[in-house]
C-alpha cells in the first residue's frame, strides 16, 4: 500500500506541483475550449488565446514562486 | 500523418526527459548495489521493469480504442500541465532562486539510509523496484504524451530506449552517480518541447487547425522558448520576502 501511495504521489505531482500554475493553465484551455465550443469563435484566436495565456501562467507563476522564496 | 518535424521533436523529446528520469532511477540503483550487494539492486531492477511492461501492455490497447480527438486533448492537457511545470522550476533553479538537483547529495543520503538498515536485502531489493517503476512510470508517460495521437510512439519510444541504453551504459562504466549531466538544462529543454506540444496537441483535440500543420509545433517551441528566457531575467529581478 505504501509502494501505491508513493506511485500515485509521484503520478500526480508529474502534473501538479503549483497549484496556481495548473489551476491558470486548466483555466486557460477551458476559456479556450468555451470560446471555439459554445460562442463559435474562430479556431485559430481560440488557439492564440491557449498560446498565449498558456505563457502568461507560466510568467505569473514564475514571478510568485520567486517572489514567495 | 507522421512528418519529419514532429517525429523529431517526439524524439528530442523523450530522449531528453528519459535521460533526467533514468538518471534518477540509476543514483538509486546505484546506491542499492553499492550498499547492499548487486544481488538486490539487479533483482528490484528487473522486477520494476517487468511490472513496467505488463503496465503498457494492459494499458496500451486502451489508448486505441478512445477517439482521436479525445486523446489529443487529454494528453495534450497532461503535456502541457507537465511542461509547464518542468519548466517552471527549471526557470526557477536557473535563476537562482531555487537550489540544483544534485545527484552526488542524494546518492549520498540514499547510501547513508540503506547503511541503516544492514541485513535487510530485500529491503534494498524493493527500494531498487520502486525507483524504476516510479521513474520508469514517467518515462511512459512521457512517450505517451509525445506520441500518442499521431503515431509517434515509435519514434518516441526509441528515443527513451536510446536514453536508457546511454545512461546504463555510462553508468556501468563509470560506476558512480551521474552528477555531470547537466539535468537543469535538459529539464528546461524538456519543458519547452513539451509546453508546445501542449498547447499544440490540446488545441487540435479543441478543434484548432494550426497553420502550417505539424510544422506549428517549432512556432510554439520558439515562444516558449524566448518566453523562458525572459522568466529567467524576471526571476533574478523579482524582490524576495526575508524571513523576519
Amino acid at each position: 500500500m505504501k509502494l501505491l501511495g508513493t506511485v500515485f504521489r509521484e503520478l500526480t505531482g508529474l502534473f501538479l506541483d503549483d497549484a496556481f500554475l495548473a489551476v491558470a493553465a486548466l483555466g486557460t484551455l477551458g476559456i479556450a475550449g468555451l470560446l471555439i465550443k459554445a460562442l463559435g469563435i474562430a479556431p485559430l484566436i481560440g488557439g492564440g488565446l491557449l498560446l498565449a495565456g498558456s505563457v502568461a501562467s507560466l510568467l505569473v507563476s514564475v514571478w510568485r514562486g520567486a517572489v514567495q522564496r | 500523418m507522421l512528418t519529419w518535424t514532429a517525429a523529431a521533436a517526439a524524439v528530442a523529446a523523450a530522449f531528453l526527459a528519459s535521460t533526467v528520469e533514468v538518471v534518477e532511477a540509476f543514483t538509486i540503483v546505484l546506491a542499492v548495489g553499492s550498499v547492499q550487494g548487486w544481488r538486490p539492486a539487479i533483482l528490484g531492477t528487473i522486477g520494476g521493469l517487468l511490472a513496467l511492461v505488463a503496465m503498457v501492455v494492459l494499458a496500451g490497447p486502451a489508448l486505441d480504442r478512445v477517439p482521436a480527438q479525445w486523446l489529443e486533448l487529454a494528453i495534450g492537457t497532461l503535456a502541457l500541465l507537465f511542461g509547464l511545470r518542468w519548466l517552471r522550476k527549471a526557470i526557477l533553479r536557473c535563476a537562482g532562486v531555487m537550489a540544483l538537483h544534485d545527484e552526488s547529495a542524494i546518492f549520498a543520503a540514499e547510501t547513508a539510509a540503506l547503511g541503516r538498515r544492514a541485513a535487510r536485502q530485500w529491503l534494498a531489493g524493493a527500494t531498487a523496484f520502486q525507483a524504476v517503476l516510479v521513474e520508469g512510470l514517467e518515462v511512459v508517460f512521457i512517450v505517451i504524451a509525445v506520441g500518442a495521437g499521431r503515431g509517434l510512439l515509435w519514434p518516441a519510444g526509441l528515443g527513451a530506449a536510446a536514453s536508457c541504453a546511454l545512461v546504463l551504459a555510462l553508468g556501468a562504466i563509470l560506476r558512480r552517480p551521474l552528477a555531470r549531466v547537466p539535468e537543469n538544462t535538459l529539464k528546461f529543454a524538456v519543458g519547452v518541447l513539451l509546453s508546445a506540444f501542449g498547447v499544440f496537441w490540446s488545441g487540435e483535440g479543441l478543434g484548432i487547425a494550426w497553420p502550417a500543420g505539424d510544422a506549428a509545433i517549432v512556432g510554439g517551441i520558439l515562444v516558449f522558448l524566448l518566453a523562458s528566457l525572459a522568466a529567467i531575467a524576471l526571476a533574478r529581478c523579482a524582490p524576495r520576502r526575508v524571513a523576519a
